[in-house]
């Protein structure tokens, strides 16, 4: 039953290259975490009555939500690769994927709207898109939970807000994250003191793929850690500012690198761009660290070569699980790495008037 | 510090320490690791350590195990949940929410209010909810309750008058007058 296909191939709104101050902002993602009054949190949750909960929650937001072309999957009937698919896209958290538990995800045509159900709580809403847009991202989300609560009723206590199946996000229940590449401030080793600074902010710091996830290929995912007394533009206001902060040190931090080390920062491009375009065998890590300094050549400007389609089309489309679905025979991590060297250089390779 | 043996390979000395106190239940748990276990697991500390929960749960690159091999605290660890109080709807014990931090219903709110009280001014520095409210509950729950406190408030006043109590009376007089007041 798996219509993932229909997506799989495509580009993802939230990547599109170079996003916002000059590719330093990626992405920006809001979520909500509400639950239904009627049914226990999942840890007490029958499984009978969490399959009893996901079939009502997709009825009811196919209904409600009644976004055009949206996908709605069973994630507990696919299967580990294209669950992984759906983390490397960021529609679902890695913690949905890996649990064999009744769980759905329903998904926008765009990918702009992905909900997930069973997930720690009954429902995880996300708007996410391109650039630093965490307050039209907060309307979109606010706007269809109130559609779906009219319809579904979520558990709220008048002093504490929506209740969460984890304290840490009760209240507001949002988690406002904004995606950045901070290659210049890893370089220059004044990330750990940025860092340090923002968990005095009560701000947490995460990798590309959310909760749990190890930072790579210089990316960084700034999120509140609080989502209780403040409002939710409070929130988002405060997530702004620091986000604007960051981008600036980064700024700072290039300047720095282009003044004092040009050649270091064009030897990392250059070596970047010379292994990529030859290599026969690349890992997602090896890749993931190369392209990131391929993504701070093109910012700069170093590079003749500029094409971010091609940049955000390797990002997405070299993930292991990417690979895996769209090729045969990729199973094999030997193979897998040769399939992405080879994807690589045939992208790199395409002339920027082929695309756009 | 002691010398003390990493938890993990129980081989080496450890030259870590992490120490996580649990707002809940005041729970001590520590962790000692070697810089090799450390290096095993990919643990960026310096990005701040993560749940120790979280570090017995990973799955090193070589893909042995993470356990704890010996353990420091014998004796100390597990408080027994038998004869706890549980939440009436979902049977959790509060000691149950300490190890994954999750709830099991929304009850459990009210039914360990003071400990979530606590630890919700730990956690988010008040317990205070000031974002948005869903439209019908505010207007219905809000209209039920004040209803309720008015009634409440009535039956004390009659009995303070009657019992001449002239300044319960007056305190009681205010408090409903501030009921009135929209948003109180
Ligand atoms: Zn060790
Ligand atoms: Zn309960």
């Amino acid at each position: 039953m798996s219509h993932l296909d229909a997506i799989i191939g495509r580009p993802a709104s939230w990547l599109n290259s170079p996003g916002s101050h000059r590719g330093i902002v990626v992405s920006s993602r809001i979520r909500l975490a509400r639950n239904l009054g009627d049914y226990a949190f999942q840890r007490k949750l029958s499984k009978v009555r969490q399959e009893e909960l996901v079939a009502r929650l997709i009825d009811t937001t196919t209904r409600v939500a009644n976004l055009p072309d949206a996908l709605t999957l069973r994630v507990n009937l696919l299967s580990d690769i294209e669950c992984q698919a759906l983390v490397e896209r960021q529609l679902i958290s890695r913690d949905l994927a890996t649990s064999k538990r009744p769980a759905g995800v329903y998904v926008s045509s765009d990918e702009v709207y992905s909900l997930m159900f069973n997930e720690e709580d009954h429902v995880r809403l996300q708007v996410i898109s391109s650039g630093l847009c965490t307050n039209a991202n907060l309307e979109l989300a606010v706007r269809l939970d109130q559609s779906l609560e009219g319809v579904l009723g979520w558990s709220y206590h008048p002093q504490y807000g929506y209740l969460t199946a984890c304290p840490t996000n009760v209240g507001t229940g949002l988690r406002a994250s904004v995606m950045l590449h901070l290659p210049a401030l890893v370089e220059s080793g004044e990330l750990k003191q940025v860092l340090r600074g923002l968990a005095k902010l009560h701000m947490t710091v995460r990798g590309l793929h959310g909760e749990g996830s190890e930072p790579s290929g210089h990316y960084y995912q700034i999120s509140n850690q609080r989502a209780l007394g403040a409002s939710e533009h409070g929130i988002v206001d405060q997530i702004n500012e620091t986000v604007e902060r960051i981008v600036s040190y980064e700024q700072l931090a290039r300047q720095a690198l282009i003044a004092n080390h040009r050649w270091r920062v064009e030897d990392k491009v250059f070596r970047a761009w010379g292994l990529l375009t030859n290599a026969r065998t690349l890992t997602t890590e090896e890749l993931s660290e190369h392209l990131s300094w391929i993504r701070l050549g093109a910012a700069l400007e170093m590079l003749a070569w500029g094409n971010w389609k091609i940049l955000d089309r390797i990002f997405l489309q070299c993930q292991p699980a990417h690979i895996q679905l769209q090729h045969p025979d990729t199973a094999d991590v030997e193979r897998r790495d040769r399939t992405r060297a080879d994807l690589v250089r045939k992208w790199l390779s395409t002339p920027a008037t082929e695309l756009n | 510090m002691l010398d003390v043996t990493c938890q993990i390979c129980a081989k080496r000395p450890a030259t870590t320490h992490l120490t996580e106190l649990d707002p809940g239940t005041g729970q001590r748990q520590e962790l000692h690791l070697c810089a090799t276990c450390i290096q095993r697991l990919d643990l960026k500390l310096e990005l701040g350590p993560p749940p120790i929960a979280t570090i017995l749960d990973m799955k090193p690159e070589d893909g042995g195990s993470v356990k704890i091999k010996i353990n420091l605290n014998p004796g100390t660890a597990t408080v027994t949940a038998s004869d706890e109080e549980r939440c009436p709807e979902c049977a959790l014990a509060f000691s149950e929410f300490g190890s994954g931090k999750l709830f099991g219903c929304a009850h459990d709110y009210t039914a360990f209010a003071d400990k979530v009280e606590a630890l919700l001014r730990n956690y988010h520095g008040t317990s205070q909810h000031l974002g948005r409210h869903p439209v019908d509950i505010q207007t219905v729950a809000a209209g039920v309750e004040i209803r309720a406190r008015r009634a409440q408030l009535d039956a004390a006043l009659r009995v303070a008058v009657a019992d001449e109590k002239y300044e319960d009376a007056a305190r009681l007089r205010d408090q409903l007058r501030g009921l009135e007041k929209p948003n109180a």
